[in-house]
C-alpha cells in the first residue's frame, strides 16, 4: 500500500486526471488551480507537504507545532493564490510563506520563554521519529556513537540563532540557491552570505568536539 | 597570499561554488597545507553529511484530511464578496458598490438647504412717525437695522399692535424695507 497523497483523499475524480497533472509543473499547477481546477491544488500540497514539514520542523524544533504551520501554510496558498505572481518559482513563494509562519511561532515563543527547543526535541529519537532499520555491520558502540552524533548535530542546529538557522537550513537541508533564499527569507544577498557563513561556523565549533 | 581568516571568512563562497577559478585554486592550496583550516571544512561537511542522514519526519496520518476537512469549511464559508473575487464580475461589482456607497453618502449632503437664521426682535422707541407710507417699502440696499416701535391706534385693534421694522438709511434718505406687526 502506497503512501497515502492528498490527491487520493481529496475528491473522487479519475485516476487519470491525477496523473495528468503530476506531469505539471508548479506554475503550470497553479494556473490549473486558478482555473477552477481544484484537484491541481491537491497536487501542489501533496509535493509539498512533507518537504514544509521537515523545513518547519527543523526552524522551529516543535513537530506538532510544525503540522499546524504547515497546515496553516496550505490554506494561505489556497487563499492567496491568485495573488501569486506565475512568473516566479511556486516554491518560493510556498517556503516564504512557510518561514514567515516559522518565525512568528518563534517571536511569540521568545515572549513565553517556558518552551525551549532543546525541550521539544529531548526524548523525540524513541517515539517520534520514523522507524529505521539499523545496519548490523555497526558494533553497539558505534550506533551508540552514531546516535548520540545524530542528537547533537540536531541540536547544534537547534542552538543556531533563529535567523542563522533558517539560512543554514534553507542552504543545507534545502538545497536553496542563495537568491531564493535572499526572497524567502527578505533579505539582500550580502546578508544571506554573512549569515550562512556564521551559521557554518558556530556549527562548526558545535560539533567539532564530537567529530574528534 | 591566503590566510586562515581569510579562509574562513570566504568558506562559505567556496563550498557553494561561488568563487572564480583563480581564488578556488587559492583557497585548494591553503586548505592543503592548513591542517586547522583542513579541519574547519572536515567538520562542516561531516556534520552536514550526518545532519542529512537524519531521516525526514512523515507528517501524522490526520494531516491530509484535516487538511481537505479545514479547505471544505474554508471554501463553505467564503463569503459572497470573496467568491466574486474571483469572478470577472468583481470590478464591475466593486464600482457598483463604490458609485452605491458615494451616492449615499451624498444624498443628506444634496438635500440640505441654506439655514434660516431669525433674530429676535428688540423693542424700541420709535421714532417720529414717517410723513408718507409709499416711502415705508422702498427698496434700497440695507445700510442700518433697527427696530422700532411705532403704537397704531385701529377701531379694529383693541390692543395696540407693537410694529417692529427696520429701515436702511442711504445717505441722507431713510428707506424702510421690513415691517412685523404684533399685539401688544
Amino acid at each position: 500500500m502506497g503512501k497515502p497523497t492528498i490527491a487520493r483523499t481529496f475528491g473522487s475524480e479519475p485516476e487519470k486526471r491525477h496523473s495528468e497533472l503530476q506531469d505539471l509543473d508548479d506554475s503550470a499547477l497553479a494556473a490549473a488551480f486558478l482555473d477552477g481546477n481544484k484537484r491541481a491544488f491537491t497536487e501542489l500540497a501533496d509535493r509539498y507537504h512533507t518537504r514544509l514539514l521537515n523545513f518547519v520542523y527543523r526552524t522551529t524544533g516543535d513537530r506538532e507545532r510544525s503540522e499546524d504551520l504547515v497546515q496553516e501554510t496550505f490554506i494561505r496558498v489556497y487563499r492567496h493564490l491568485h495573488r501569486f505572481d506565475q512568473s516566479k518559482k511556486f516554491s518560493t513563494w510556498v517556503y516564504t510563506i512557510a518561514s514567515n509562519l516559522a518565525k512568528n511561532e518563534l517571536r511569540n515563543r521568545s515572549r513565553n520563554p517556558l518552551i525551549l527547543f532543546q525541550t521539544i526535541t529531548r526524548g523525540w529519537d524513541s517515539d517520534e521519529r520514523p522507524l529505521e532499520w539499523e545496519d548490523h555491520t555497526y558494533r553497539p558502540d558505534d550506533l551508540f556513537r552514531k546516535r548520540h552524533l545524530r542528537s547533537m548535530v540536531e541540536t547544534a542546529v537547534g542552538e543556531l540563532p533563529e535567523h542563522h538557522r533558517t539560512v543554514f537550513v534553507l542552504r543545507e537541508m534545502e538545497g536553496k540557491t542563495y537568491e531564493e533564499i535572499a526572497e524567502i527569507t527578505g533579505c539582500n544577498l550580502g546578508t544571506v552570505k554573512s549569515r550562512l557563513n556564521r551559521a557554518r561556523n558556530s556549527f562548526a565549533v558545535l560539533i567539532e568536539p564530537l567529530l574528534a | 597570499m591566503l590566510n586562515c581568516s581569510d579562509f574562513v571568512r570566504e568558506y562559505s563562497d567556496y563550498r557553494d561554488g561561488r568563487v572564480d577559478p583563480v581564488r578556488r585554486a587559492e583557497m585548494e592550496a591553503h586548505l592543503a597545507g592548513c591542517s586547522s583550516c583542513a579541519r574547519y571544512d572536515r567538520v562542516v561537511v561531516a556534520g552536514v553529511d550526518e545532519l542529512r542522514s537524519i531521516p525526514e519526519i512523515e507528517p501524522s496520518w490526520e494531516f491530509l484530511p484535516r487538511l481537505q476537512h479545514r479547505i471544505f469549511h474554508l471554501e463553505d464559508g467564503l463569503s459572497p464578496w470573496r467568491r466574486s473575487e474571483r469572478s470577472a464580475m468583481s470590478p464591475a461589482f466593486v464600482l457598483l458598490l463604490v458609485l452605491l456607497i458615494g451616492a449615499a453618502a451624498w444624498v443628506p449632503t444634496l438635500r440640505r438647504q441654506a439655514a434660516l437664521v431669525e433674530l429676535a426682535p428688540v423693542a424700541a422707541v420709535a421714532p417720529a412717525p414717517e410723513p408718507d407710507v409709499h416711502t415705508l417699502f422702498r427698496e434700497g440696499p440695507l445700510l442700518e437695522s433697527r427696530p422700532v416701535l411705532l403704537p397704531l391706534d385701529s377701531p379694529s385693534t383693541p390692543l395696540t399692535p407693537t410694529v417692529f421694522f427696520r429701515y436702511t438709511r442711504l445717505g441722507s434718505n431713510v428707506v424702510y424695507r421690513t415691517a412685523s406687526v404684533s399685539p401688544r
